[in-house]
């Protein structure tokens, strides 16, 4: 039954996928990583492997859903390598709170209100969100990715939204 | 209770369910926690980013790759075939050969066989193994004008059955087929050298090929001599 399931995409399906959703995983990439060139290899990176493990697609989800993941993974796998303590709990809100002048520069070029709010999560915070609640991992999910418990991941989403509806309000008090 | 519970209320995870029920229920008979919910809600379904666009570069990057990819794997499916094919020529030929010697060792053995047959029986042994090496030359002339085939492969290949033969031709005492064939050697050598340029592999394929005409030539006509004497 399994074996009915996988049927290989084709090389014309992964050329549609490029032209119809590669957008969608660049994007994904560059939130977790804030960094183009990293964004951008993730999502070569996951073409890719998803290229090379094309026969265990299983017919059952979409070829662009499935590169998808494996692009917000090998983005984690990214970051975790340029920044090895990226997944760690932080200590201080506070302290993680600011962004640096790279950071900085990331949500210049972003230029969206919420994308810039991003940048003032720290990286748990942020990772946690957007896997939360842009790519609806499941908690279980983000805390085995992260290596960290399930309780950190939810205080982390906790805060990051809090942190987010707080720059939301900002926002609706300077445009009343 | 606090926000959190609320917000993973909202997303349906992490609360078991217990704590489900009783937000549930705390939801129906408090109305300012109903309030804080719906706001939290909304604020929740604004959270949203639009998609940056990919870089047009990146996207002409990812079609390439999966076009390479494609290719190389064409290439590398053909080469598998070619394997398959040469190993089994390659068998072939040297059981055909090794039948060959042997049965000629065995009609050359000091018994009391005429020697007429002992003549008949060396020739059928010089016979198989010219055979065997006019395929063997054949086949690498073949391979060596199919643009397709991966020259070091065939090369390699190449060698691995010319030193067969070589040996069986010593053996079988057919010194001069042994000479043929070991002067072919350093050629191959040379064409199975990955730092080739195009031009210089293709220089010497036409070489090799051409020696190979000769060497064809050659012993077609001494296998048509032995057939009219």
């Amino acid at each position: 039954m399994v074996a009915l399931l996988r049927t290989r995409p084709s090389q014309a399906d992964f050329h549609r996928a490029i032209s119809e959703r590669s957008d969608r995983w660049y994007a994904a990439c560059l939130r977790i990583t804030r960094n183009p060139d990293l964004a951008a290899d993730a999502v070569q990176d996951a073409l890719l492997s998803a290229w090379a493990k094309r026969d265990q697609f299983q017919q059952s989800s979409k070829l662009d859903t499935w590169i998808h993941r494996i692009a917000v993974n090998a983005a984690l796998q990214l970051l975790r390598r340029q920044k090895p303590g990226v997944f760690e709990p932080y200590e201080s809100e506070v302290a993680s709170a600011d962004p640096g002048p790279a950071e900085s520069l990331d949500a210049a070029e972003l230029d969206d209100s919420l994308s810039a709010a991003l940048q003032g999560l720290s990286d748990i915070e942020r990772l946690c969100f957007v896997l939360k609640h842009l790519e609806q991992w499941r908690i279980r999910e983000i805390a085995d990715e992260l290596e960290c418990s399930e309780g950190t991941v939810k205080q982390a989403v906790f805060r990051g939204v809090r942190k987010l509806r707080g720059r939301m309000d900002d926002l609706r008090r300077d445009s009343a | 209770m606090n926000d959190e519970k609320l917000m993973l209320y909202f997303y349906e995870d992490g609360l078991d369910a217990a704590e489900r029920s009783a937000i549930r229920e705390r939801l129906k008979t408090d109305v300012e926690y109903r309030g804080r919910y719906q706001r939290l809600c909304e604020d929740l379904q604004q959270l949203h980013t639009p998609d940056v666009a990919a870089p047009e570069s990146l996207k002409n990057r990812l079609h390439d790759l999966v076009e390479q990819s494609a290719q190389r794997e064409q290439h590398s499916k053909r080469r598998r075939r070619f394997d398959l094919t040469a190993f089994f020529f390659g068998v072939a030929v040297t059981a055909a050969l090794v039948v060959g010697v042997g049965l000629g060792s065995l009609l050359d053995r000091p018994t009391a066989t005429p020697a007429s047959e002992l003549m008949t029986a060396q020739t059928v042994s010089t016979d198989t193994l010219k055979r065997g090496v006019r395929v063997h030359f054949a086949e690498t002339r073949s391979r060596l004008l199919d643009s397709e085939a991966d020259r070091i492969l065939v090369a390699a290949r190449m060698i691995e059955q010319n030193r067969s033969l070589e040996a069986l031709a010593d053996d079988g005492g057919a010194h001069d087929l042994a000479r043929i064939l070991r002067a072919m050697e350093p050629v191959l050598v040379s064409l199975a050298t990955e730092d080739l340029s195009p031009q210089q592999a293709a220089a010497m394929q036409q070489q090799l090929i051409f020696e190979i005409n000769v060497v064809l030539t050659k012993l077609a006509r001494q296998s048509s001599d032995s057939t009219s004497t």
